[in-house]
């Protein structure tokens, strides 16, 4: 079920809310068991059978953490995580396992089942906290709860227990929510993103990545990146938006994943702003300890203490995303920038102006966007070919009829097609460029909505646009994880 | 009186109030704006160039078509001077019912025609749009009350399921917020005139290449073409709506003493392998010439894939011509085609 399908907007999230508060105004403590029930419900909706998979994941955890907290072995968390890596490698990466290692020739076009990335890494995490003693196991009906939780289930934010467990113990208490409002505002300028800015923008990209092998430009390319730059942050920060804003209406706050990640100086600055709760993961679960190892193993060589362990987070955060090597690219580029910032600020290099800055973290950020984007690794390395090759650069066959420009080949070139079009790119590339560094973090806890005619108005427009929008249906980009 | 708090206020009096006002703000606007066109795509910019233009001209030849032959029409000047042409080409989305809801308008308007020549696909002939499509090229197109009941004549009463029916009668409540493109964004852009209809049933301006015979056998194309190879054809189904829609259509060229020619433009060799082997092709012409005989029409038909399909890598898509040489190649035949046949 998409949040933003009508089935979702207009009956399964009013009836979840209705029972909600009606358990929340009775003395029975029931909602969890509630929520539980719609979430299991809101998973299994489109495709029932992997419901089967969801629940054997939540027990088998659930009797990890139990045995992992009684005993405090490690040898009992190194099984559980083999467990979940080993569910997810079947699930995801088989086949591209057996091309890649064994020398098959299989199609890659395994049908993966849905949020497998998000409830296996999130789980993963809650073992590794239980054994550090920093959380304590939760009974099973609080367990499927924060596993299976809906609005965060399907494409995260990734929830850690240590920040979810202590509101829901305050949620049974009988609390009254005063986020609710807030919630509704929070959830609609998720929407809005969603299905107003990213649904809008796909047509644009799709036509630049159509015509990749049909006289794309120089320009066209680099254009088409930017547009899918757009439509990806507005895509997935609508999706995390409406998580969290649905978290408030049922008083919960879920972290956030995104701060404004397009006005970041540097790359270290943008993986602080882009996808936080899985930088996060990455950082404290993986990251952290091979540095700490590494440093242990091999002393303080900057090789072994930041370039390797930096290499191995970002391709393994690359292959996170799919099971392709398009995206073991997308986290290589990301990382090979991401060691290059800090082997510049390391080696105390001059600090660079904000605007060159912005302009080498934008570039590094589109190079791996194409790898993401792109329908595989073939496709991409042309798509940058035309990217690094401003010599394919010709001006549009209609401009002639404005201005001579001698100097410049003149071609029927497909994205800039026609004036009129090429104005709308325009228009709409800026418009949502300005929103992309304009719109506050709503979902941040430093976000206070005011009551008044200016918060009421913005909401109308919010819920109406959004409204008007609701017919399009296309999936958020992030479910594919 | 219990004096309400600011959340309940905002919630229950700020905030639908708030709706309110942009509702109607949306319908002043749109009756505002309800005498101008909205200018979407191709087609509407012909009808709205169709309905504002008075000359009551004559032109010897209608040509109408899908994306395939619009798209080398719209760039190449398949034009010699000695007769008079008018692009009617559209794309697939409005199908034959548009292109003959087309060419009603444009005779209420000027003479008719002495030929009429449809070049495209075989699907543009029985493809009838549904749902968004139906809405976004046809009865937002031909919305006036005639046109409206004439595309009803083609539709099954029973087309949307009963969610699909309730779906649509909620969207009949018709507020104007729902179609805000249609009913505030495009007539806007029309009264601003930043839309040009001027030219919008002139054909391109491009010079044709000459292209020898020898010259197909020995172009190499580096691009390469976006394969797939799974591609599953469906037939041509011909339905009793399909049928009287032709017959109709028949008729009014019949009436209007018009010869037709109509010519296949263009399609994959895969595809059309696929069409020849079903006898697909041959069944869909032996429909339209028994029709056409019926009436006493004249009639004549073309392929441009025959003898020599267009090869696979010729195309940029499953449907379309790449940029470039084999786009100059059908515009070429085309103009001959025109020229040595139809005249």
């Amino acid at each position: 079920m998409l949040f933003n399908s009508e089935i979702f907007l207009y009956f399964f999230l009013p009836l979840c809310l209705v029972l909600f508060y009606i358990i929340k105004g009775s003395r029975y403590r029931l909602e969890t068991l509630i929520l539980s029930f719609f979430s299991l419900l809101f998973y299994a909706w489109d495709e029932p059978k992997w419901l089967i998979l969801l629940l054997i994941s939540i027990v088998s955890n659930y009797f990890f953490a139990h045995k992992i907290y009684k005993d405090n072995r490690r040898y009992i968390l190194t099984i559980g995580i083999i467990f979940n890596i080993s569910l997810i490698a079947w699930f995801k990466y088989r086949y591209f396992i057996a091309n890649t290692f064994l020398g098959s020739n299989i199609e890659n076009n395994l049908f993966i089942p849905l949020a497998i990335s998000f409830f296996t890494f999130q789980q993963i995490a809650f073992l590794v906290d239980i054994y550090d003693k920093s959380i304590k196991p939760l009974k099973f009906l609080d367990h499927l709860f924060f596993v299976s939780f809906f609005p965060q289930l399907i494409a995260g934010p990734i929830v850690l227990a240590k920040d979810i467990v202590p509101q829901i113990n305050k949620m049974k208490d009988k609390q009254i929510i005063n986020s609710f409002i807030l919630g509704v505002f929070v959830f609609f300028v998720g929407l809005f993103k969603k299905v107003f800015l990213a649904d809008n923008l796909v047509p644009y990209v799709n036509i630049g990545f159509n015509n990749i092998y049909n006289a794309l430009t120089f320009i066209e390319a680099w254009s088409t990146i930017s547009m899918f730059a757009l439509q990806l942050y507005f895509d997935f920060s609508g999706y995390s938006d409406m998580a969290v804003g649905l978290g408030l209406l049922f008083g919960l706050r879920l972290p956030i994943n995104f701060n404004l990640p397009y006005k970041s100086k540097s790359i270290i600055d943008f993986w602080k702003r882009w996808h936080i709760t899985l930088t996060k993961f990455f950082t404290f679960y993986l990251y952290s300890p091979l540095s700490l190892y590494m440093s242990r193993v091999f002393s303080n060589n900057l090789i072994f203490l930041l370039i390797i362990p930096f290499l191995v987070t970002f391709i393994l955060s690359g292959l996170w995303h799919g099971s392709d090597w398009k995206f073991v690219f997308f986290g290589l580029v990301n990382g090979v920038g991401l060691i290059v910032n800090h082997l510049w600020k390391f080696y105390k290099m001059p600090k660079l102006p904000y605007i060159l800055g912005w302009l080498l973290t934008m570039m590094t950020i589109l190079v791996s966007f194409v790898f993401f984007r792109a329908n595989n690794m073939e496709e991409a390395m042309h798509f940058l070919s035309i990217m690094f090759n401003p010599s394919i650069f010709f001006s549009p066959h209609w401009l002639e009829q404005y201005i001579d420009i001698k100097f410049l080949k003149s071609a029927y070139i497909p994205l800039f097609s026609s004036g009129v079009f090429t104005v709308k790119y325009l228009v709409v590339f800026l418009f949502s460029f300005t929103l992309a560094l304009k719109i506050p973090n709503v979902a941040s806890i430093n976000f206070k909505l005011k009551y008044n005619w200016y918060y009421a108005s913005l909401l109308a427009i919010l819920i109406l646009f959004s409204i008007i929008n609701l017919n399009k249906q296309v999936s958020f980009i992030y479910f594919q994880f | 009186m219990k004096k309400i708090n600011k959340k309940n206020r905002f919630i229950l009096i700020q905030l639908p109030i708030c709706i309110f006002l942009i509702l109607l703000i949306f319908e002043i606007l749109a009756y505002l704006l309800s005498d101008f066109r909205a200018i979407r795509h191709g087609l509407d910019r012909k009808v709205s160039y169709i309905e504002n233009d008075n000359n009551n001209s004559f032109n010897d030849i209608l040509l109408f078509g899908d994306s395939v032959t619009k798209d080398i029409v719209d760039e190449y000047n398949i034009y010699r001077e000695k007769y008079g042409i008018v692009n009617m080409t559209t794309n697939r989305a409005s199908g034959f019912i548009g292109a003959f809801l087309l060419y009603k308008k444009y005779t209420k308007k000027n003479k008719p025609p002495k030929y009429v020549v449809v070049s495209s696909t075989p699907h543009f002939i029985t493809f009838f749009p549904e749902h968004k499509t139906k809405e976004l090229y046809l009865t937002s197109v031909f919305n006036s009350k005639d046109e409206i009941n004439f595309i009803s004549k083609y539709y099954d009463k029973k087309e949307y399921s009963f969610f699909q029916n309730l779906k649509y009668k909620i969207k009949s409540i018709d507020l104007s917020i729902l179609n805000i493109e249609n009913n505030i964004i495009y007539p806007l852009l029309n009264i601003l005139a930043l839309v040009d209809t001027s030219d919008s049933l002139s054909i391109g301006k491009k010079i044709i290449t000459e292209v020898k015979s020898t010259n197909r056998n020995s172009i190499i194309n580096y691009n390469k073409v976006i394969s797939n190879n799974n591609t599953k054809y469906s037939p041509i189904i011909i339905s009793s709506f399909n049928e009287k829609l032709i017959e109709d259509f028949f008729r009014k060229l019949k009436d209007d003493e018009v010869k037709l020619f109509i010519s296949w433009a263009p399609i994959k060799e895969n595809y059309f392998r696929y069409l020849s082997s079903n006898n697909q092709l041959n069944m869909l012409e032996n429909i339209l010439k028994k029709k056409a005989m019926e009436i006493n029409l004249d009639i004549s038909f073309h392929n441009f894939s025959y003898p020599k399909p267009f090869p696979n890598q010729a195309f940029r898509d499953e449907d379309h011509l790449k940029l470039g040489y084999w786009r100059n190649y059908y515009a070429f035949l085309l103009r001959n085609y025109i020229e040595n046949k139809v005249f």
